[in-house]
């Protein structure tokens, strides 16, 4: 199954955020192995220059580091992942309470509408 | 490569070759059976059927010989030069392999067709009956043809060898006759076709007419005044030595007219012709 | 570092006033594989056809891997035409027979597996084959050489798009950094992913050269949404 990207954005950005949400999300572990770039590309249906040029990114943030023979691994950093994972949802929240401005809802509107939700789901 | 390109091209070739000529072998064999081989041709009516499946024969092999030359054209046009073609010039062979390919098995399949030819006009004519007569009277049919004098030694292996060389030479002009025809086609874009049929037509006029010119010029026409001409001057007309004549001249003109053509086919696939 | 194809002022001209290339200049790296998009009559397929000496250039110069189109850099090239170039009496295994008879590089096993996956009988006639099938393995043959520059013109344009995903797929698999894989096609949001670099050609010239990337960054939209301007009629 290719992953679903976007048409307008570079690739390999969107390639990042998808390893990053799937280390969040506990796909892969802190210290897992990530697979090799060619069956990561071959997964995602992307050109494996650019799956490449996603993972050095990732390496350069620290988020991956590699062994020069043995492939890429995912830090061991708990701290960088915690970091990564507010970071994440800070920037989801973000984008939330932008849309709900864009449809005319003050702060504490969407706060209400958001523990109504919380509730009605429980 | 030459190697692998040839055994492809002479796949291509024996596919429908093989039972052009099993037919034509068989046709020979039936004509044989049922016709010449049960005529004595010793009354006129007889004589007459006799006249008529030789000629029914005759119409045979014209088509075997045609058919043998169109598969052989075919072959070098669709394989060069239609669709085929962008496989073809893509393989890791120079365009003179392609083109020396195509020239060997034409000229192997030509010269084939001459032998089987030849083959099934024995079957056909080598009755028991023809050959009663040609014993009974060999010594004056041979003198009558004129293998007198210098040609009275000529063993039959030596009239083979003779014709098997003109029969490589021919078969090669005639290929590379319509090789050349097919490459220069290529340069009426657009009728592509068309152009080598009008080609194949201009070069043949113009060997006509070269070795019309050459043969009158050794006074070889066929021209009854020409033989009379030379009768009357006190040399008696003999038949070897004017086929001897008329077949070393042909072939040394389709010698000349082939190799000229094989540079310009060679040079033209070389240097301009475009794919469609 | 040599590019693996280098043209240089390259013009074809077909008729006397009709220029299919005019003075196009390209070079491409190794290892990557490029797009290259145009509308019908821009000069793709005359471009990819001069690549293969398939025609002769009217102006200009072409090296392969630093060579000028010969035996030698017909056997780095892997091609598949625009249309069906195979001999359709034969047999599929016989077509697998011919590619390994004249390609060295050519790997028969990759050939028959891929065969399997897309459920064709080795021992169909061409003939007998639907277009779309015929299409597979032509495309089969091309990808089962291991090819320093792959050219494909056109290779999705016939075929459904269940074996489009499996062919990308064998492009991207059979892919190494190596090759360099060349494309031209009309269906460019298809395979945007999986291309590094798009080449717009226009009226028989390089009008755009970017990565795919760079063109998201620089101008916001993808490369098909480009297309659509810069051609725009």
């Amino acid at each position: 199954m290719p992953w679903d990207l976007d048409n307008d954005r570079p690739i390999y950005l969107q390639l990042m955020e998808r390893i990053q949400q799937d280390i969040v999300a506990g796909v892969y572990q802190a210290g897992d192995k990530l697979p090799s770039v060619r069956d990561l590309a071959m997964e995602a249906a992307v050109n494996p220059n650019t799956m490449q040029k996603a993972l050095s990114e990732l390496e350069r943030n620290g988020l991956l580091h590699s062994q020069r023979t043995s492939g890429r691994y995912i830090t061991e950093d708990k701290e960088m992942l915690k970091q990564l994972k507010s970071d994440l949802a800070a920037s989801h929240i973000r984008e939330f309470i932008e849309k709900m401005k864009q449809l005319g809802f003050p702060e504490e509107e969407t706060l209400e509408l958001i523990q109504n939700a919380i509730k009605g789901e429980h | 490569m030459l190697g692998k390109l040839l055994k492809y091209d002479m796949k291509s070739l024996n596919r429908f070759l093989i039972v052009l000529h099993t037919f034509l072998l068989l046709s020979a064999l039936g004509i044989r059976i049922f016709l010449t081989g049960r005529i004595f041709a010793d009354n006129t009516a007889e004589g007459t059927i006799l006249g008529l499946s030789f000629l029914l024969y005759i119409l045979v092999i014209t088509a075997a010989n045609f058919g043998t030359f169109i598969v052989i054209a075919v072959r070098f046009y669709k394989n060069l030069y239609s669709d085929e073609g962008y496989l073809t010039h893509t393989l890791p062979a120079t365009k003179g392999a392609h083109l020396l390919s195509k020239t060997i098995s034409g000229t192997i399949w030509g010269t084939l067709d001459m032998i089987l030819m030849g083959l099934s006009i024995y079957i056909v004519v080598a009755t028991p009956f023809v050959m009663d007569v040609y014993h009974a009277h060999r010594a004056e049919i041979l003198t009558e043809f004129g293998f007198i004098g210098r040609y009275a030694d000529l063993t039959f292996p030596k009239i083979l060898l003779f014709l098997l060389i003109f029969s490589i030479i021919c078969a090669f002009s005639s290929c590379i006759t319509i090789y050349a025809s097919v490459v220069l086609g290529q340069l009426f874009s657009g009728h592509r076709i068309l152009g080598a049929v009008v080609s194949y037509f201009a070069i043949s006029t113009i060997v006509s007419i070269l070795s019309f010119i050459s043969l009158a010029v050794l006074g070889l026409s066929t021209s009854k005044d020409l033989i009379y001409m030379r009768s009357a001057a006190g040399e008696p007309f003999n038949f070897v030595a004017y086929m001897a004549g008329v077949l070393g001249l042909s072939t040394l003109l389709a010698l000349i007219v082939g190799i000229i053509l094989y540079i310009l086919t060679y040079v033209l696939m070389n240097q301009k012709i475009d794919l469609a | 570092m040599k590019p693996i194809l280098e043209c240089q002022g390259l013009s074809k001209r077909y008729s006397s006033s009709f220029y299919a290339l005019n003075n196009l200049n390209l070079a491409l790296e190794k290892g990557q594989i490029v797009g290259l998009l145009g509308p019908n009559g821009s000069g793709k397929t005359t471009l990819i056809k001069l690549i293969n000496d398939c025609l002769h250039p009217t102006q200009g110069t072409i090296l392969i891997d630093g060579m000028e189109p010969g035996v030698a850099t017909k056997k780095l090239i892997s091609y598949l035409p625009e249309r069906t170039c195979l001999d359709l009496s034969m047999k599929v295994k016989d077509v697998i027979a011919y590619y390994a008879d004249f390609y060295e590089n050519f790997v028969t096993e990759r050939a028959y597996q891929m065969l399997q996956d897309l459920e064709i009988n080795p021992n169909a006639r061409l003939k007998s084959l639907s277009k779309g099938t015929k299409e597979k393995v032509q495309l089969i043959l091309i990808m089962s050489r291991d090819a320093k520059l792959y050219i494909l013109d056109e290779p999705i344009g016939g075929v459904d798009p269940a074996a489009r995903d499996y062919i990308l797929h064998t492009i991207l698999n059979n892919y190494n950094e190596e090759a360099t894989i060349l494309l031209s096609t009309h269906l460019i949001q298809d395979i945007e992913n999986i291309l590094d670099r798009v080449v717009f050609i226009r009226q028989g010239q390089v009008v755009l050269n970017q990565t795919v990337d760079e063109i998201r960054t620089q101008h916001g939209k993808s490369v098909d949404s480009l297309f659509r301007e810069v051609f725009r009629c």
